[in-house]
């Protein structure tokens, strides 16, 4: 029988040296130089390919906007591409009773880039009240409800009575301003006095807000000329340097004799599903004014 | 490089004690000297760390570490193909030598490295722990589970003899 102490001594006996040659050192040195450099090698090359989809990742992202997107560049950029948009209007008189008020928006969409869009407002459980516009170039169809025959005119002869007019209000029609986003976005593009309200929200989110305030003359007829005022909010995609909301006011401060013309006219119009197809077709049965 | 001196000089003092070592724990001279080249080469590779620590456990860890990953090996190619040749027996030492390292062999890579970490290389239940990155709770079952597996056998091999001597 072996006892604990016994095989114990025995063990510890296996752990005397016994005859070995010596330690092969130049092999082991050679070993041990190869496998460092192809760990080094190894760690390289992840630290290569690490930093390589980094820099990839940041090419594709695009950097952060440090500074305010210019109100100029982003009126140019929104009317690179097609989009959708919805309007409401209102309008008050001269002593602020409201003449339309801010109701049922209209649907829309528009194609900068060839000049031609569309616009309908349903009215809610009234839909023989129902209004359509298409534009396409210089050519205008509109009807006022869906049992009417399409009207042709021409947006170049009256720019502002075919479509995209502000209201059929006859003093609203006076004010002479075009309800057309590619109009708004054009005079956005040279507003005059513009100031920065600052960024909001994060990320893809972030928004840069203006706020403008300009005057300009427009002749509504002989011998009556016009100075309105116009003010109001712009707010721009950072990450898509897009216009996305407009919001503004404009009012006549001509200061006529009788007050017959100080209306002030609000719009907003909030821009969305850029890119998307806009298709704007003829229609059929037009009628001529 | 003052770092490589370093080593080639651990190397050299202490080729003998470890491939004493790697041996007992593989149970195989040629199997033994193999897994201390390679943890030797895996040192040389560390060694800037591990001579600011301790470059005894270092080595001492891949050895026993380096031996149960094999024997892991060893056991899938088991249970996958032909059953592999049993080590060649060491046959320096003759008699109890002998026996206690085949009795040595018979236990699992994991006990075996236990007992002769504490037995052979003197190590303390704790610096054996440490080595092996288990508990001291652990240690001490399996070294008393591993002792007594080793009474077992070489009783057995007594008896055998006993039973074959005219």
């Amino acid at each position: 029988m072996i006892d604990e102490g016994k095989l114990s001594v025995a063990l510890h006996n296996l752990a005397e040296p016994d005859e070995t040659g010596p330690a092969p050192i130049d092999g082991l040195l050679q070993r041990g130089r190869r496998a460092r450099f192809n760990r080094f090698t190894r760690t390289a090359g992840i630290t290569m390919a690490v930093v390589a989809v980094a820099v990839g990742l940041a090419a594709v992202a695009r950097p952060r906007e440090p500074g305010p997107v210019p109100l100029a560049l982003a009126a140019q950029t929104t009317q690179r591409a097609t989009f959708q948009f919805e309007q409401t209007f209102s309008l008050k008189g001269p002593t602020g009773e409201t003449i339309i008020p801010a109701g049922t928006p209209y649907q829309g969409a528009y194609d900068p880039v060839h000049d031609r869009g569309y616009r309908i407002q349903v009215m809610p459980g009234e839909p023989h009240l129902t209004t359509e516009e298409r534009q396409i170039g210089d050519d205008c169809y509109s009807r006022n409800n869906p049992r009417d025959p399409w009207y042709l005119s021409s947006m170049s002869g009256q720019r502002w009575s075919g479509c995209w007019r502000l209201t059929d209000v006859a003093e609203g029609s006076a004010l002479g301003i075009s309800a057309s986003p590619g109009d708004l976005l054009a005079e956005l593009e040279s507003a005059g006095q513009v100031s920065y309200a600052g960024r909001t929200n994060k990320g893809r989110h972030e928004v840069d807000t203006y706020r403008f305030t300009y005057r300009y003359a427009l002749d509504a007829g002989p011998d009556d000329h016009r100075v309105l005022e116009k003010h109001g909010t712009v707010d721009i995609e950072v990450s898509t340097r897009r216009i996305i909301r407009l919001a503004y006011g404009s009012t006549d401060v001509t200061g006529d004799r009788d007050g017959r013309y100080l209306l002030a006219f609000s719009q907003e119009l909030t821009l969305f599903g850029f890119g998307e197809p806009v298709v704007v077709k003829k229609p059929a049965n037009i009628a001529t004014r | 490089m003052v770092w490589e001196t370093e080593y080639v000089a651990f190397v050299e003092a202490n080729w003998a004690r470890y491939l004493r070592l790697a041996r007992l724990l593989t149970g195989d001279r040629d199997r033994g000297e193999e897994l201390l080249q390679d943890s030797l080469v895996r040192l040389y590779v560390r060694w800037r760390r591990a001579a600011t620590r301790d470059p005894h456990a270092y080595l001492r860890r891949m050895l026993a570490n380096g031996n149960i990953s094999w024997w892991r090996r060893r056991r899938r190619e088991y249970l996958s193909a032909e059953p592999p040749d049993r080590p060649a027996p060491d046959t320096d030492r003759p008699d109890v030598d002998e026996s206690v390292r085949a009795a040595l062999l018979a236990l699992p890579a994991g006990q075996r490295a236990v007992v002769v970490l504490r037995h052979c290389e003197d190590l303390t239940e704790r610096e054996v722990a440490r080595t092996l990155g288990c508990t001291v709770g652990t240690v001490k079952s399996q070294n008393a589970r591993g002792l007594r597996r080793l009474r077992e056998l070489l009783n057995g091999l007594h008896d055998k003899e006993k039973v074959n001597t005219p």
